[in-house]
């Protein structure tokens, strides 16, 4: 087997990469383990996907349209999908009056998730 | 999702401080990760925790990347209006992260190999280095991937493919 083949690549890469995260400094791993905490500290309520939460009526009804094409698009629907949602949330005059790139960022990966759920059924 | 997180952390971090070239960095963005994920996204499987996490984790990333942009631009224009002599600005987001030096107060003194390969995966292009660090070490698949790093999955298989070669360019070199 070549030494340097891409699979060997790899494995040589994540046994360096493993070793190099196995003995990490005190320091780092208190850190480690207060974000860790902090961050369960802040265990979600389960979302509820409702629009209405969050959008106006404008932007929720066209929020509907921009999901319904996106998974109807041709080709590689999950990151296609996600790279022309940025297009038209950027042309959407709604979406960038609300300037809330947390809620943008939900919205996209909403649109991932949907994809994914759709792709597995 | 703590033990999802105390099996991600260490990963996380180093792909982050891989980025940054920064430990303290990369500890902050780790923690605003793990942040994003248990406030909006620990209600969904636990299947799809690991390319949501890996989303946010770029994101913030590239969000750094982005503040240091700005902060270098202001940065040249304060040098210009003083009348430094160096006034050109630094446009790090494309430029291939600072070489990656193992940290000193780490217990362990890794092997030769091991530097050689961790420094080689260090001086990766950032894009190639993330999508050779989520498919390789992470176990991503090119689909999640290509969602982590918003981009197309043959954007995916180029990086991945050029990071590669680059590497084994490197490792040859040094034997």
């Amino acid at each position: 087997m070549d030494p340097l083949s891409p699979d060997n690549i790899d494995a040589l890469a994540r046994q360096a990469l493993d070793d190099s995260v196995e003995h990490l400094d005190g320091y780092t791993l208190s850190r480690l383990n207060q974000a860790r905490k902090l961050a369960l500290e802040h265990s979600a309520q389960p979302r509820h996907w409702t629009m209405e939460r969050w959008l106006p009526a404008a932007a929720a009804s066209s929020l509907a349209a921009v999901l319904i094409v996106m998974l109807l698009l041709p080709g590689e629907p999950t990151t296609e999908a996600s790279l022309h949602f940025a297009d038209i949330v950027e042309a959407e005059p709604a979406f960038v009056a609300m300037e809330d790139p947390e809620l943008l960022e939900d919205l996209d990966m909403m649109l991932w998730l949907l994809d994914e759920e759709s792709h597995a059924s | 999702m703590d033990e999802f997180l105390r099996d991600i952390e260490r990963r996380a971090l180093r792909m982050a401080e891989f980025s940054t070239g920064n430990r303290d960095d990369g500890l902050e963005i780790v923690q605003e990760a793990m942040l994003g994920l248990v406030k909006r996204y620990s209600s969904r499987p636990a299947n799809e925790w690991k390319p949501l996490f890996y989303r946010i984790l770029q994101s913030r990333i590239n969000d750094w990347h982005r503040r240091q942009k700005v902060r270098n631009r202001v940065m040249s224009v304060v040098h210009w209006v003083k009348g430094d002599e160096d006034d050109s600005p630094v446009d790090i987001v494309e430029q291939a992260p600072a070489s990656y030096h193992s940290n000193p107060d780490d217990a362990i003194q890794l092997s030769l190999k091991t530097e050689v390969m961790i420094k080689a995966i260090g001086q990766l292009p950032k894009r190639q280095q993330q999508a050779f660090m989520l498919r390789a070490w992470e176990g991503l698949s090119v689909a999640q991937t290509a969602a982590a790093m918003t981009c197309s999955q043959g954007s995916v298989k180029t990086h991945y493919s050029r990071a590669v070669h680059t590497l084994r360019d490197k490792i040859e070199d040094e034997d």
